[in-house]
């Protein structure tokens, strides 16, 4: 019985000491181990205020252009959702005005996500980020 | 009439050589760069901090505070790159020297390290290094501008000019940067560096920030940390690695040797250097370039 007791007692003071002492993985700071990509389609509208020679590219993707000009031009580049890659967008204006516009409207799944307005007279070049 | 126009030739000569230059001392490279932009012939910039120098290892001597106490504005980093700078300012403040300090005109965000080595983080870790945003710079060119009209109320037309003209500078220098980056993807936008200082610019252009703690610093980095730091180069994939001043070349050699990385080039972290990159916009434009290039 004494053996028992002992035993037992034994046990349930090993029991705090086993937890504090185990040894343990070492906590690693690195974000090594990446997120899976999420490949979604964008939608991008470029709108000219008037006709244009229009041209859209991002990294990794085929670069889109109007010919010989036009006032939109809509293309679809499948990114990664948590990383999406850089628009370059340009417009050419056929004739050169003050305050010509681009207007850059990027949407995925339906949503809005970007619509912004480039100002210029007889050309556009620029970096659209999504967000 | 011949005499009238000379009278008026020799009062306009007699004024450009009588007006008095605003004298300036700058604690920054970058800020030195800003108040010539600014300041053009109304200013004369007394360059405490000189390119290519460590403002880290800087400490003011007895000349410098005479130096200092002779102008009519000093302009300072803040944010606690200058530990120094509380006991400048009261030992020169007898003087009637007004200081111009950066930090608090811009957007100041938090260090990646909290016990970031050589900087002393009076302001709970924020970091110092602001002109990494060209943001920024153009709100520190604004005040700079204020604080020169302060100075020289006459020249007030020029100075604002100036600015226009530098503000418009780097403006197009910010489009270059983001054209100039689009052709990196994000996946990889990683910076080792030896040094935390490229926050700024990381946040600015979706960059990851990997420091070497300790590479520039007589603190040695633990080599658990070195392995880790390997092992997410592997990992990720990772081409290059920047080294602002190697003053630990041994474990930046192992870095490379162990993680497949190559040396991807200096870049200019705590102010301007020398050449192309002796102004701020020749700086921006060479850390870029050689960015881009080791990275792509």
């Amino acid at each position: 019985m004494r053996l028992v007791i002992l035993i037992c007692f034994l046990a349930i003071a090993g029991i705090p000491v086993y937890l504090i002492t185990r040894s343990r993985p070492l906590l690693v700071q690195s974000s090594g181990e990446l997120p899976a990509k999420k490949i979604v389609p964008y939608e991008i509208t470029l709108t000219a205020s008037t006709p244009a020679h229009l041209a859209l590219a991002a990294v990794g993707q085929k670069p889109v252009e109007s010919s010989p000009s036009a006032e939109s031009l809509i293309a679809t580049y499948s990114m990664d959702a948590s990383k999406p890659e850089d628009l370059v967008v340009k417009a050419r204006f056929v004739s050169p005005q003050k305050n010509a516009a681009l207007r850059i409207q990027v949407q995925a799944s339906g949503k809005m996500l970007k619509d912004a307005t480039l100002w210029g007279s007889e050309s556009i070049e620029d970096v659209i980020s999504i967000p | 009439m011949r005499h009238i126009f000379s009278v008026w030739i020799f009062i306009g000569l007699a004024t450009a050589v009588w007006a008095e230059s605003i004298k300036v001392a700058s604690l920054s490279t970058v800020l030195s760069d800003i108040a010539r932009n600014v300041g053009g012939d109304r200013v004369e910039v007394r360059e405490i901090i000189k390119p290519g120098s460590d403002p880290h290892l800087y400490e003011p001597t007895p000349g410098d505070i005479k130096k200092i106490s002779n102008v009519q504005i000093v302009l300072a980093n803040g944010l606690g790159f200058e530990p120094y700078l509380d006991k400048l300012r009261s030992s020169v403040e007898k003087s009637g020297v007004t200081f111009v300090v950066a930090g608090s005109a811009v957007k100041p965000i938090a260090c990646m390290e909290v016990d970031h080595h050589d900087h002393s983080h009076a302001d709970n870790a924020t970091d110092p290094h602001w002109w990494h945003s060209i943001a920024n710079v153009e709100a520190v060119t604004l005040q700079v501008r204020d604080a020169f009209i302060a100075a020289d109320p006459v020249g007030r037309t020029e100075f604002e000019a100036n600015a226009k003209a530098f503000e418009d500078k780097l403006k197009s220098l910010s489009k270059w940067v983001r054209l100039e980056l689009a052709a990196l993807p994000k996946s990889k936008r990683i910076l080792v560096t030896s040094h935390d200082a490229l926050g700024y610019f990381a946040k600015d252009y979706g960059f990851e920030i990997l420091p070497v703690q300790g590479i520039s610093t007589s603190d040695q980095p633990s080599s658990q940390k070195v392995r880790h730091l390997i092992q997410e180069i592997k990992d990720r994939q990772v081409k290059a690695i920047f080294a602002e001043n190697i003053e630990n070349p041994k474990v930046l050699r192992q870095i490379t040797i162990e993680s497949g990385a190559n040396l991807g080039g200096t870049l200019y972290a705590d102010g301007l250097g020398s050449g192309d990159a002796g102004t701020y916009l020749g700086m921006m434009r060479s850390n870029v370039t050689t960015i881009v290039g080791a990275l792509q």
